[in-house]
């Protein structure tokens, strides 16, 4: 038996007044106290009926045992009286309201004593058991003391009691349970302990302002890494918290002030209280934090989020936080709070939560003139996995405008690097760094994006300097490792492809084509590239581009079909549309055919003559002799000069290279022959002398027309090789020259200049100079050419011609004379 | 792969020789390339040398060798001045040389008339073609073009090169009056950078080192 109640209490207790109920309610209590050896107890048991057992503990017995505030005087008895309760409130006998306010007084009174070194351990843990007893109890009892110690704990300026007693509660458990108010009617009401408007009115007089703000003043107060008030309220943070902070946002910021003291002083990161949320998934503390300008604590309190936050809720924040990292020029970058939370905003989210407006911030931060390198080197690294890897290609998927936006090329260009009139000027900036550079990969996705928009996004001007940045791009990309190469340079292709797409320009298009020699990867895309634009049948044909396609016939044979490889295409398709070409060509096409047949077959030539040893090689001359069937079938005869046919007839009698595995061929070309060399009058030499021989009659009457022209002309090309001058013919020329040079000026076969020619070749001949005997054709030929070519365009060439013959000294004296009076008599 | 190289590929190769030499003084002159794929500087050489010719890659490489084959490097500039001085009397030719002030430009005017009428078909093909076959070998440094089709090259190179001339003496004068025709007067020059020579130089040099090879005329 405790020995205060041996030596106060149970002395004064009369047992006369008891009912009987109450004497077996005493009874007990005096069984729990232990105190059977009593004479108090003796003479209860004595005047007890024993067959009445029920127990009424009321509130004049309750008295009788707690109510002695006689004890209270002295505090080391007073505390241990208190202790001594545990038996009795572990059974249900608990304290009246009035021994309860008594006590509670009592408490405040003596708490400095209380938590003394004075009292022991055990005791104290007594007395907290007793309280929280009396807590739990549905008694009046209850609220007093929840009451005694919210106030207590609340009160900092006794931080040591209130630390005192929130270092016990939490060690015992208290206050994280229930408290009961007994109402005036003697009704009993029981509150969890829970942050909602009882609460408030039990215990901060109905006012939620004097809570909040006591509640922000000791949030930051306690011990570093022990728990403290925060801990203990844990348990009472509530939706209806939540949705008073929500409806006072000048309180979330004192909050968030409080919160990063509390960090600051213990260190501790009431991540809870921050997430704190309302019933509809609202988290007011954190959301609010993108409606004020940050501070390095503001990272550090997003930072602790909840990670399950809905996106919506956290999207002015990311935008403050940009701006947080943009302020005071960038210097937040050096904080702590960047390097162990803020960096953690960018590299632990996907870029499908943050803002797009995080492109245009990277873009400033790192560019390649104005970036700081220790910033460029992390944010090229965040913003490499952030937006480029493991994308194939493809831009990001960001938040825009409070919703999903997938970035693309378009709005990028126009929106976001809004370059008008300096593009030259800013992707020089970027060339230099090359491909490694992640602002240019993420460039080269951008354009690749945008693809055939970039056409009418910028000028033609513009596009030029794109293309020149791009192939720039591409060839740095030779010294970069094999991932970030095979990953860009398609896509730069691609860009490429998309913005050179106006046929014409082959230099730039062999530029391009030629990055295949970079990466194998690009290989396929650079062909395709080249043949679209070397065989484009929706532009129509080009001397120069049919003249490109058997230049590259070349490479196509000497790489041994790996190089120029659209070349099989032509080969293969492109025999009509060339003739087709052909037929409808205006002017007189005939010397550019033959150069060209003639390069065709050379390569056939070579490549019959590797047949044997090179299949490869062998198999080029099948695919030209089915280009050859596709295009003579075409053609029109007359397109092809004669010499070019003779060649064509006399190449296939060749032993080695000809055309006879192609019978179709063969017969082509003979039709072409049959045209040229059958068809038309042939006149051999034989029939031009027989003729010759027959014109002297009645040369008189001769009229000047084609046939006898040409005649004349023959003599004049052949009399070499026939060796007959024949004067007459020319005497009638001479003498009707004038009607000759008007025949002659209207005629259209040409025979105006062969004539010419044909008399230039006779002046040079010696064999027809003044002093030899065949004189007089000579000055007659001599005289003509004077008449004929005076005054025509050509006449001042044929003059420097004449002169430097002259003048070279291969000639005599007379021919020389003669020669000068010719140029005189042209000069004239 | 690479194929080897024959006694006839070497003395295709050695059409180059002289190219080669002057271009790259330390070069090997019996591998494909010449320049050491092993060493660094070498590649880095060559490197150089694409550059400065252009070369960027195989079309590169390949448009080049068409327009040195069809003489659209030199031979057609050249011809068209031949030509010209052709027609002309020497009072003309003075007459165009004196008002002419650019001294490389007199320079040229000077050497083509002298071989208006000598290099009248030959031109400047034996130089063209030496670079024609030296490009090849640079552009192997780089794997832009491989030995297959080098040797197919070469064969073409080497009949155009040989129904040309007659005799190396005669195809090397022209690959060293064309060098002179491009770069200019080629004479002893004592205030020149260190350690470049001549195109004439660097031929008596060859013949010097390599006098077996340049007897023959295959």
């Amino acid at each position: 038996m405790p020995a205060i109640f041996k030596t106060h209490i149970i002395p004064k207790i009369k047992t006369t007044s008891l009912q009987a109920t109450e004497t077996t309610a005493l009874l007990q209590v005096l069984e729990l106290i232990d105190a059977t050896e009593t004479d108090v107890y003796s003479n209860t048991k004595k005047s007890l009926d024993t067959t009445d057992t029920t127990v009424n503990f009321t509130e004049q017995l309750a008295q009788h045992i707690y109510f002695h505030p006689e004890i209270y005087a002295n505090e080391q008895e007073g505390l241990e009286f208190v202790a001594s309760w545990l038996p009795l409130v572990e059974n249900g006998f608990y304290p009246d309201k009035k021994s309860a306010d008594k006590l509670v007084t009592f408490l405040y009174f003596s708490l400095s004593y209380f938590q003394s070194e004075a009292i022991s351990e055990t005791l104290k843990t007594q007395i907290f058991n007793v309280l929280k007893a009396l807590m739990q109890s549905k008694s009046e009892a209850s609220f007093p003391i929840a009451r005694f110690l919210v106030h207590r704990i609340f009160d900092i300026r006794d931080v040591l009691s209130s630390d005192f007693l929130i270092q016990h509660c939490i060690i015992h458990q208290i206050l994280n349970e229930s408290y009961t108010v007994v109402n005036a009617d003697k009704t009993v009401n029981t509150f969890p302990f829970q942050i909602d408007n009882d609460f408030i009115q039990h215990f901060f007089d109905n006012n939620w302002r004097k809570f909040i703000t006591e509640f922000h003043l000791l949030l930051p107060v306690g011990r570093v890494y022990a728990k403290g008030a925060y801990d203990l309220m844990l348990p009472w943070f509530s939706e209806d918290l939540a949705d008073y902070y929500d409806n006072n946002v000048e309180l979330i910021f004192e909050a968030h002030k409080a919160i990063k003291e509390r960090f600051i002083f213990v260190e501790a990161k009431s991540s809870e209280l921050l997430n704190l949320k309302t019933s509809e998934d609202f988290y007011p503390l954190i959301a609010s934090l993108g409606d004020k300008v940050w501070d390095a604590g503001d990272v550090l309190l997003f930072h602790f989020r909840d990670k399950d936050i809905p996106q919506i809720q956290l999207e002015k924040s990311h935008l403050r936080f940009i701006a947080w990292l943009n302020a005071d020029g960038g210097s937040n970058f050096q904080t702590e709070a960047f390097k162990d939370y803020g960096k953690q905003i960018l590299t632990e989210n996907a870029a499908e939560v943050l803002p797009a407006q995080l492109i245009p911030f990277w873009f400033n931060k790192c560019h390649p003139k104005t970036g700081i390198k220790s910033q460029t080197e992390t944010f090229n690294t965040i913003f490499t996995n952030l937006l480029i890897e493991g994308r194939n290609g493809k831009l990001p998927q960001m938040r825009f405008g409070d919703a999903d936006f997938e970035v693309t090329g378009a709005f990028l260009i126009r929106e976001v690097f809004q370059v008008k009139d300096n593009l030259d000027a800013w992707l020089q900036g970027f060339i230099k760094e090359g491909i490694s550079n992640p602002l240019n990969q993420f460039l080269v996705r951008t354009f690749y994006d945008a693809g055939e928009a970039l056409l009418e996004l910028y000028t033609p001007e513009q596009q030029n300097s794109l293309q020149l940045y791009l192939l720039e791009l591409a060839y740095t990309s030779r010294t970069v490792e094999d991932t970030v190469r095979t990953q860009n340079l398609p896509l730069i292709v691609d860009a490429l492809a998309n913005l050179c797409v106006e046929s014409g320009n082959f230099t730039r298009v062999n530029e391009i084509w030629a990055l295949k020699d970079i990466d194998t990867c690009v290989i396929k895309s650079c062909n395709d590239f080249a043949r679209a634009h070397y065989i484009n049948e929706d532009h129509p044909l080009t001397l120069h581009l049919v003249q490109a396609w058997f230049n590259y016939l070349a490479d196509y044979y000497y790489s041994f079909t790996e190089e120029a490889i659209w070349v099989e295409t032509v080969l293969n398709t492109q025999g009509c549309r060339m003739a087709t070409y052909f037929n409808t060509y205006e002017n007189d096409i005939s010397f550019f055919l033959d150069r060209a047949l003639n390069r065709i077959i050379t390569f056939h030539r070579k490549s019959k003559l590797k047949q044997a040893e090179n299949n490869v090689l062998g198999r080029i001359s099948e695919q030209i002799e089915m280009f050859l069937i596709d295009f003579l079938t075409e053609l029109g005869e007359n397109k092809l000069h004669k010499n070019t046919v003779g060649y064509l007839k006399d190449y296939n009698k060749n032993d080695v290279a000809n055309f006879n595995q192609q019978p179709k061929l063969v017969t082509i070309i003979d039709a072409f022959y049959d045209f040229h060399f059958e068809s038309e009058p042939q006149q051999e030499i034989s029939t031009v002398i027989e003729q010759l021989q027959t014109s002297n009659i009645e040369i008189e009457f001769v009229e000047i027309n084609q046939n006898y022209v040409e005649t004349i002309l023959q003599n004049l090309e052949q009399y070499k090789d026939v060796g007959i001058c024949d004067v007459k013919l020319l005497e009638v020329l001479e003498e009707r020259k004038d009607d000759f040079k008007l025949w002659l000026a209207n005629d259209e076969t040409g025979l105006d200049a062969r004539f010419s020619q044909a008399l230039y070749m006779t002046l040079l001949d010696t064999n027809l100079a003044p002093g030899t005997d065949k004189e007089t054709y000579g000055n007659l030929c001599r005289s003509l050419f004077t008449h004929l070519v005076k005054g025509s365009k050509m006449a001042a060439s044929y003059a420097m011609g004449l002169q430097a013959m002259a003048k070279s000294g291969a000639y005599s004296e007379d021919l020389t004379t003669a020669l000068l009076e010719v140029v005189n008599g042209l000069n004239a | 792969m690479t194929h080897e190289i024959t006694p006839q590929i070497q003395d295709q190769l050695n059409l180059s020789a002289l190219i080669l030499k002057k271009n790259y003084k330390k070069a090997e002159l019996t591998t494909w390339s010449g320049f050491d794929l092993e060493n660094e500087m070498d590649v880095k050489q060559a490197k150089r040398l694409l550059n400065v010719f252009g070369i960027k890659s195989g079309l590169h490489l390949r448009n080049s060798l068409q327009r040195y084959e069809t003489g659209q490097m030199v031979s057609h500039n050249f011809d068209k001045l031949a030509l010209e001085f052709r027609m002309m009397t020497t009072t003309d030719f003075d007459a165009k040389y004196n008002a002419e002030q650019n001294p490389r430009t007199k320079a040229i005017y000077k050497m083509v008339w002298k071989y208006r009428f000598i290099l009248k078909t030959q031109k400047l093909i034996g130089y063209e073609m030496a670079y024609y076959v030296f490009q090849m070998r640079l552009g192997h440094v780089l794997g832009l073009i491989q030995t297959d089709e080098i040797i197919l090259r070469l064969e073409e190179a080497n009949h155009i090169i040989k129904s040309n001339f007659s005799n190396w003496g005669e195809f090397h004068r022209n690959v060293c009056l064309g060098g002179e025709y491009v770069l200019g007067a080629t004479e002893q020059d004592v205030s020149k950078f260190p350690g470049t020579e001549t195109l004439w130089e660097c031929y008596q040099r060859l013949h010097i080192q390599h006098a077996d090879w340049f007897k023959e005329w295959k």
